[in-house]
């Protein structure tokens, strides 16, 4: 326990850099975006009343009023919260082989470490879920602070107020990153996590068999995917319903830790008896 | 501990955020305005056992006496299984759990006392076309809990591009399973209503009856044919209606003619079935009815079939029009006119929901704003006076009792 | 004593392992002796769990590898297996974390022995003094077992007086080591027991004093008579 707990610090430690530089990135751009899109709406506000001489109240019936719900929706905001994702995206894969390629094999390192080897993986995932869990954290403190500063810079007969929720709410993946439900958001990344542990088991299949591993670790990813989707596989493919919604979810809920527990059992196999170096 | 700082801070930063986040949405919750039906004139039970399917400020919304259900205080599970899931569909569902799953469309149930039945049209799906239509029946028997099941190849299959169920009953052993069919072919009027006629004892299709195939069409074409009967009744009425709509007679391959021209309405025709005697008969429905039906293309209104008569309402400028036909004797058996107070006349402007409950007519606003004062009335049928209004209220905005923005998509009865 | 019996291992068509068993004895030094891509990496690898054998056994004082034998038996690979970015100082407290057995009073002797500099960035380092710091990581854990792979190669002369001093030290006595090399002229003075591989098999296993003493053969004269005849 106390080795797995290191070994998270050890891989949070390592990726800090990275990591940093992406939530600068993310409370940079949100910040700016905010300001520079409220100070542009009010500079055409000016001009289109001032000069043009168009009364208030048509102004806001032809250009709406300004909140959050706009800036949520620019690139400013979409922009590093895509990065984030794909800089994730990348890291799962590049957790593992950056141990591997090079003249400095960390990874033998790693798997002679006195302690069981599912704790190398364990830990890699954790450190994983937590920087996710940061960056998600990052923004829902970034979501008020980004609401002042459009109080700041728009009078208010032209913004809407919202709060948090509100703003959460009424964007798509806002809402996918940031449900308004527990359960939901223990959902969501539950199903983040297992494909992460999916992806694991396809990276340690590669790594065990290299070429044959690669194909391997497609087609478990595949059973996987079949494993998880089987029921609504079956209800789209057979245009049946046998089940009402509730079994589905507990259905589902089964299926998805089974999902996860195989791939970490096949993981811990593969790590003791298959993984080369 | 110091050299583990960054993960700590980070850890603690989740915490503190996401914890806070769902603290503050769990406890502060929404405060949501708790809307009730309330009586404003005659007796509160008419009111008692409907509610309203609303929407408020994009939050979906059961209205009742008892106040509001807001979707967003459901369980999880809850709210996956679906906010406005038909109450009958889910009292079956909870009666009959086995038999009723994957049957959550009650166009396609039957019940009465003895029997819950179901018809369901199967077909294959190749290349974004249906073919190889059949219907699946079902029956439970409520005392013996026996199911059987058979299937029966639509006659003629090869002639449609897709069948659709509009209406499943049972008389004596027979079950009759109203359908829309659509031809395979270029016409302008494609579509068919079928009644094919089951038995149930020996499991064979016994009749294939097209509804209005013999009518002579009074002028001009006949653009569609619809029943008339309320989608969620499940079993009672006697008759079928049907509206045949006719259209004017023209050449669409005339190349002069506009390619989004729709031809012009020319008027309709009710036709009965009976179902136990399966009887088709063409009704004369009054002048009077026929010429609201042709303002009614205009203006709010609805025809609806209940305990074997036609009620024709309009929402005119001082109230409703409202002509009751009776279909067993061929008579108009009531004409009314409904006052309604001119500052409630913007109702015509909400499109007014109108059900028949109990022979009493209810009539309620689409949309509830501060200036409507009766959101919810209910008319006797015969003499077409208010007997009950009923308003929304907000209960905790003690003095100030006025509401803003409700919108009502449906009344129910549970 | 390290027991390997019967060693088989493919790399897709190639047999690089084909029956190989030996022995190698606590307080012995053990060379494994062939050309390049005979198998010897992958014995030492097979050793440490880090590349599955296909058949055979490997027993260390009779037990089979596990998690806890990590203690007890460290592996030299011929590259530094630590994070480049990280200070000698950082990787020794790397060691210090996970191991139980890591002795930080024999790697700060080691670590002036080799005359390094402990604030200094393992990728800043030259080769030889790489290679000081990746032997300090193996040597300085209390371990029965040492198996190094290829410790003289591609490394200055005056390094390799220094890293050949350490196996007549104290740092070595006692334990079982076992290295790998294609050349034998820097350590065969140093050398109890020699396994000759080629083609996936032992040509022949001796000890040393005994080959001496008895046919006054040296290691390169056995070598030259195994591979050549």
């Amino acid at each position: 326990m106390k080795r797995y707990l290191k070994l998270v610090n050890f891989e949070i430690g390592r990726f800090m850099k990275i990591y940093l530089v992406l939530i600068g990135i993310t409370i940079l751009s949100q910040l700016i975006g905010v300001i520079v899109m409220a100070k542009n709406y009010v500079a055409n506000a000016n001009e289109v009343i001032f000069v043009d001489s168009l009364p208030l109240e048509q102004f806001i019936e032809q250009y709406g009023e300004m909140g959050m719900m706009d800036v949520v929706g620019s690139i400013w905001f979409i922009g590093p919260i895509a990065l984030c994702a794909a800089a994730f995206i990348f890291y799962i894969f590049f957790i593992w082989y950056r141990d591997w390629v090079g003249k400095n094999t960390f990874i033998y390192r790693l798997l002679m470490l006195p302690t069981s080897r599912l704790n190398i993986l364990l830990s890699k995932a954790t450190a994983i879920f937590i920087m996710v869990f940061g960056l998600v954290s990052v923004q829902l403190i970034l979501l008020p602070i980004e609401s002042m500063l459009l109080k700041w810079n728009v009078p208010f007969d032209f913004r809407i107020d919202m709060t948090v929720s509100e703003i959460i709410n009424n964007n798509s993946y806002l809402f996918i990153l940031i449900p308004d439900s527990f359960i939901q958001f223990i959902i969501n990344y539950g199903i983040g996590f297992m494909v992460v542990f999916i992806l694991f088991t396809a990276i340690l299949f590669e790594r065990s068999f290299r070429w044959k591993g690669a194909l391997l670790g497609i087609i478990y990813c595949a059973i996987a995917s079949i494993i998880f989707l089987a029921p609504l596989i079956y209800e789209i493919g057979f245009e049946a319903s046998f089940f009402y919604t509730e079994e589905i979810f507990v259905i589902e809920i089964i299926l998805g830790i089974l999902v996860t527990a195989m791939s970490i059992w096949l993981s811990k196999l593969l790590l003791n008896k298959k993984v080369t170096v | 501990m110091i050299r583990y700082w960054k993960s700590i801070s980070i850890i603690l930063v989740v915490i503190l955020a996401i914890g806070a986040f769902y603290i503050q949405a769990a406890f502060a919750g929404k405060s949501n305005p708790e809307f009730a039906i309330t009586t404003k004139s005659g007796d509160e039970t008419v009111f008692k056992n409907i509610s309203l399917h609303s929407n408020y400020q994009m939050d979906d919304l059961i209205i009742s006496t008892e106040g509001s259900k807001y979707q967003d205080e459901l369980s999880y599970v809850d709210r996956l299984v679906g906010f406005y899931t038909n109450s009958k569909i889910k009292q079956l569902q909870s009666d009959y759990r086995s038999f009723m799953r994957g049957k959550g469309d009650i166009t396609e149930l039957y019940e009465d006392e003895g029997i819950l039945a179901y018809a369901e049209v199967e077909f294959k799906y190749h290349r974004g076309e249906a073919s190889d239509f059949s219907i699946d029946i079902e029956v439970l028997d409520k005392e013996s809990k026996e199911r059987s099941a058979f299937t029966v190849d639509v006659p003629e299959k090869k002639n449609y591009n897709y069948v659709y169920i509009n209406d499943v009953r049972v008389i004596d052993g027979t079950l009759k399973v109203t359908t829309t069919n659509a031809l395979r072919s270029d016409q302008f009027n494609s579509d068919e209503v079928h009644i094919y006629h089951f038995n149930l004892t020996e499991q064979t299709l016994v009749k294939d009856e097209i509804i209005g195939a013999e009518q002579e069409g009074k002028h001009g074409k006949l653009d569609y044919v619809r029943l008339m009967n309320d989608y969620d009744e499940l079993s009672g009425e006697k008759y079928l209606v049907f509206e045949m709509v006719y259209v004017e007679d023209i050449n669409l391959e005339d190349e002069n003619l506009h390619p989004d021209y729709y031809p012009e309405y020319i008027g309709s025709e009710f036709l009965t079935y009976n179902l136990e005697t399966g009887e088709q008969k063409r009704i004369e429905i009054p002048d009077e009815a026929e010429q609201l039906m042709k303002q009614m293309r205009d203006t709010p209104g609805e025809i609806i079939v209940n305990n074997s008569k036609l009620h024709f309402i309009e929402v005119t400028e001082t109230g409703l029009e409202l002509i009751v036909y009776n279909i067993e004797n061929g008579e108009t058996e009531s004409k009314q006119s409904v006052e309604i107070p001119k500052t409630d006349m913007d109702l015509q402007m909400n499109w007014p929901m109108f059900k028949i409950i109990d022979d009493k007519l209810y009539i309620v606003s689409s949309q509830i704003d501060r200036e409507t004062q009766s959101p919810i009335m209910v008319a006797d049928l015969n003499s077409g006076d208010i007997l009950y209004v009923g308003t929304v209220e907000d209960r905790d905005s003690g003095q100030e009792k006025e509401i803003y923005g409700v919108n009502i998509y449906d009344l129910v009865v549970d | 004593m390290i027991e390997a019996k019967e060693l088989k291992k493919r790399f897709g068509r190639k047999q690089i392992l084909n029956g190989v068993s030996f022995t190698a004895n606590k307080g012995e030094i053990t060379c494994l002796i062939g050309i390049n891509g005979v198998g010897k990496t992958t014995i030492l690898k097979g050793i440490m769990n880090l590349t599955p054998m296909d058949s055979g056994q490997i027993l260390i004082d009779g037990e089979k590898m596990s998690k806890d034998m990590y203690e007890k038996i460290t592996f030299i690979p011929d590259a530094i297996t630590m994070i480049p970015t990280m200070t000698i100082a950082e990787a020794m407290q790397f060691m210090q974390d996970y191991y139980k057995s890591w002795n930080q009073a024999r790697a700060t002797e080691l670590l002036r022995f080799f005359k390094l500099k402990q604030e200094e960035k393992i990728s800043s380092l030259s080769k030889g003094n790489t290679a000081k710091v990746n032997l300090l990581l193996g040597l300085a854990l209390d371990v029965d077992y040492l198996l190094m792979d290829e410790p003289f190669s591609g490394i200055d002369i005056f390094s390799r007086e220094q890293i050949a001093d350490v196996f007549t030290s104290h740092l070595v006595e006692d334990r079982g080591v076992v290295i790998t090399t294609h050349e034998i002229n820097d350590i065969e003075h140093l050398i109890d027991k020699v396994v000759l591989l080629d083609n996936g098999v032992v040509l022949k296993e001796f000890r040393t004093e005994e080959m001496r003493e008895d046919e006054g053969k040296s290691v390169v004269d056995v070598m030259r008579e195994v591979y050549r005849g």
